[in-house]
């Protein structure tokens, strides 16, 4: 039966321009939005292209440079190491750490380090972020400095293809909320880019490592080959994330995801913190800045020597120095260090796999390099060594544009792009019940496409409503996950409590959206009383979490929704 | 019931209390599965079956929801094992919905782990939305996947395949189908007068 439906075509069959024909005009470019940098690639017919923009440079800072003319049209494509540079505007960067987050948000709140203004209220709303142009602070949102950013970005495309690009794939940390996906979703939306899937960073890396054992198999004619059980590990400067996936005959099963919000965003900031305590305030803003790019180059550095000098020319008359060593370091992150080892070997658990069933261990993103997170996670995996067939740099957005070219329905005569990747949930997604617990009906790590259906009954006696509150999240109370939105059931048949049904049914489809259903049952049938309602979610915003308090204020625990003892779901 | 013959060669013993299987990792798996049964209802146990294309006209009352429902139906897996059963020998005219988790995957049932993962993956390279998006192939949708999926993360499990295959065997005793024709006669127990006295 499937034997029909797929081909497989063998290199030696096909000519060079055979093989070079088959691009549609419209394939969707790759893009790999990173919170210190950014890259861009697309599939050229044969292989990926990873793109240079006009400066020639495959990886751009992510650095939105305010310049003191207005409006603002200056864009830095170098990191500002000069003074000159630095004192000619102010920069914006990290906006992929703040987009979509709370000011009550930790990781907004340790952003206040950074040298542009962060202003936070500490009130669960979106923060602003404001620069100082022409001695006169400009306020804007990480939307939209991300925005102005992926303009740029698809500007240089189009000026290198020569063609108009709509669709991108862009990948995402696995710790994004479905909220800040939207919010992504947005800021591509300002830039012109329609967004045809946002994938996990180490599922792009996944595809790519499918991508060359498929290559591998095809060329040594080994059959449908082994089973490969491979974990990555991405850390860049904002994120860290795990990723299980098992591939073979060019299917990808991702088997457990995980992700959290740390990075070399965070080393930074704990070694400025110990070597330069005193620093770190908003009047000091430029010096600050040399300060970062001083310290950054240091632990660069670092990932090839024991010990470096921290030399700051703060040019008001003060040279700072200060020197360094990788046992230091090591000692002031060590914090962080624990948090990927947590991250691992929750992840392996999640997959239910041992070190010892593990083929590979691919080792990806800018904190690759830093030589303790290499021998955590490799004695963690128990391996000598990394596998090295993918560029720990390039990996995300290479597998990004893949995927952007399998997408779009392009072809390869070698094989290449005849892959499947079959993703899962990267949070439980449920309802509130109970009067605030959490039931989650679809599960992290659950495969997607993916839909389920739970049974609910009436809180109370002749219940005719019934307030359907959806969230994602791991915890147990409902209130310390993310609401994505609500709705209301009516026409629950009345009776006394217990006894009327609600079926709430939950969908995710491959593009990752996430669809509701809700209806009530009539009494003892299993027939819907009236048209079930379908919500696609998130319909609510980041901050929007009062709305919810304030209709439980209004109705109190009259339109709750309980769970069903599972003995009389079974029976 | 406990004393049905277990004609697969590699599903883990019947009786769940004591775990004899010789591979410690897959019994080791088995337990954690367990646990989180216990902790967790997973009501999509039955989705495969329940579902209106896959479980046949006959199990319950026509339903008027829209979406396919997993609602607890008694002993839904038997029913539809049986049901579609009944159907294949009728001489109904369209071809019957694959009536077995087995049948799902293109299995036989004594199929080993390794052959359902690789079954998994070939069907799935038809049927998953995103494969059969680039391939054009028509009438492939997110149900056939969720179908497969459902199958495989069933068969795949060993406590999970063991109360299925039990179910599916308890369900044919029930039928009285025609007696049963063991493919592993070296390692199925020989029926005597003695033993069936046991029952």
């Amino acid at each position: 039966m499937a034997d029909e439906i797929y081909t497989v075509a063998y290199d030696s069959e096909t000519s060079a321009d055979e093989r070079a024909k088959p691009v549609p005009a419209d394939i969707a470019i790759g893009i790999d939005i990173g919170t210190s940098k950014c890259s861009f690639a697309i599939w050229n017919g044969a292989e990926v292209e990873v793109l240079q923009n006009t400066q020639i440079q495959s990886t751009i800072p992510s650095h939105v440079l305010f310049k003191d003319e207005m409006p603002p049209e200056g864009f830095s494509y170098e990191v500002p190491r000069s003074g000159a540079e630095i004192l000619s505007g102010s920069d914006a960067f990290n906006m992929k750490r703040l987009i979509g987050r709370v000011d009550t948000d930790p990781v907004v709140k340790s952003s206040k380090m950074l040298p542009f203004m962060v202003q936070t209220f500490g009130i669960g709303q979106i923060p602003l972020i404001a620069v100082p142009v022409n001695n006169v602070w400009r306020s804007t949102t990480p939307e939209e400095v991300l925005a102005i950013f992926l303009a740029e970005l698809k500007e240089n495309a189009e000026h290198k293809l020569k063609r108009p690009i709509r669709k991108a794939v862009l990948t995402v940390p696995i710790s994004f909320s479905r909220l800040q996906l939207t919010r992504i979703e947005q800021a591509c939306a300002m830039a012109g880019i329609h967004v045809f899937r946002l994938m996990p960073e180490p599922t792009a890396v996944a595809l790519l490592y499918a991508q060359q054992q498929q290559q591998q198999i095809i060329h040594e004619n080994m059959g449908s080959g082994m089973e490969k059980v491979a974990l990555i590990f991405s850390m860049g400067a904002g994120f860290c994330d795990v990723a299980i996936t098992i591939t073979a005959g060019g299917v990808s099963q991702i088997k457990a995801l995980l992700g959290i919000p740390v990075g070399g965003e965070d080393m930074l900031q704990n070694i400025i913190h110990y070597l330069f305590p005193d620093f770190g305030s908003l009047e000091k803003m430029k010096s600050n800045r040399l300060l970062r790019i001083a310290v950054q180059n240091a632990i660069h550095e670092l990932s090839s020597q024991t010990s470096v000098e921290v030399k700051v020319d703060l040019r008001d008359g003060k040279i700072k120095s200060r020197s360094l060593t990788r046992v230091e370091f090591e000692e002031v992150n060590h914090k962080v260090f624990v948090k990927c080892e947590k991250l691992i070997a929750q992840c392996l658990l999640d997959a239910r796999l041992t070190a010892e069933d593990l083929s590979d261990v691919i080792l990806v993103g800018g904190c690759s390099s830093v030589p303790k997170i290499r021998s955590l996670v490799l004695s963690l995996c128990k391996k000598e060594d990394s596998y090295d067939g993918i560029d720990p740099l390039e990996a995300s957005v290479r597998g990004a544009a893949t995927e952007g070219a399998i997408a779009s329905g392009a072809s390869d005569a070698s094989g290449s792009l005849d892959l499947l990747t079959i993703q899962v949930t990267t949070t439980s997604l449920g309802i509130r019940v109970d009067g605030g617990d959490f039931v989650p009906i679809i599960r992290r790590n659950t495969s997607v496409p993916v839909r389920k259906e739970m049974v609910f009954t009436t809180a109370n006696d002749d219940q005719a409503e019934a307030l359907v509150v959806v969230y994602e999240g791991e915890s147990r109370r409902a209130e310390e996950n993310i609401i994505l939105g609500y709705f209301k059931i009516t026409g629950i048949p009345s009776g006394p409590r217990g006894s009327a049904e609600v079926g709430i049914c939950m969908d995710v489809d491959t593009s990752n959206v996430l669809r509701v259903y809700g209806g009530a049952h009539l009494l003892r049938t299993q027939q819907a009383v009236s048209p079930f309602l379908e919500v696609r979610m998130p319909m609510a915003d980041i901050g929007q979490g009062w709305s919810v308090q304030a209709l439980v204020k209004i109705y109190g625990s009259t339109m709750d929704l309980a769970a069903t003892p599972p003995n009389e779901v079974q029976k | 019931m406990q004393k049905i013959p277990n004609n697969i060669s590699d599903s883990p013993p019947i009786n769940k209390g004591a775990f004899t299987h010789p591979q410690s990792r897959t019994n080791q798996r088995a337990l954690s599965e367990q646990v989180h049964m216990i902790t967790a209802p997973d009501l999509s146990f039955s989705l495969p079956i329940s579902r209106p294309h896959f479980a046949g006209r006959r199990i319950a009352a026509p339903r008027l929801s829209w979406f396919p429902h997993s609602r607890p139906i008694p002993s839904p897996k038997i029913v539809a094992a049986v049901a579609s059963k009944a159907e294949r020998t009728s001489n109904i005219p369209p071809p019957p919905p694959p009536s077995t988790l087995y049948d799902v995957l293109g299995l036989s049932e004594g199929a080993t782990v390794r052959e359902i993962r690789s079954a998994y993956r070939i069907q799935a390279r038809a049927c998953h939305p995103d494969a059969a998006a680039s391939t054009g192939s028509s009438g492939a949708t997110a149900d056939d996947f969720l179908r497969l999926h459902a199958a495989y993360s069933i068969l795949s499990d060993p406590t999970k395949r063991a109360e299925y295959d039990r179910e599916l065997n308890a369900a044919r005793m029930l039928r009285r189908s025609p007696p049963r024709v063991y493919r592993f006669s070296g390692k199925a127990p020989q029926r005597t007068w003695e033993t069936d006295q046991c029952w």
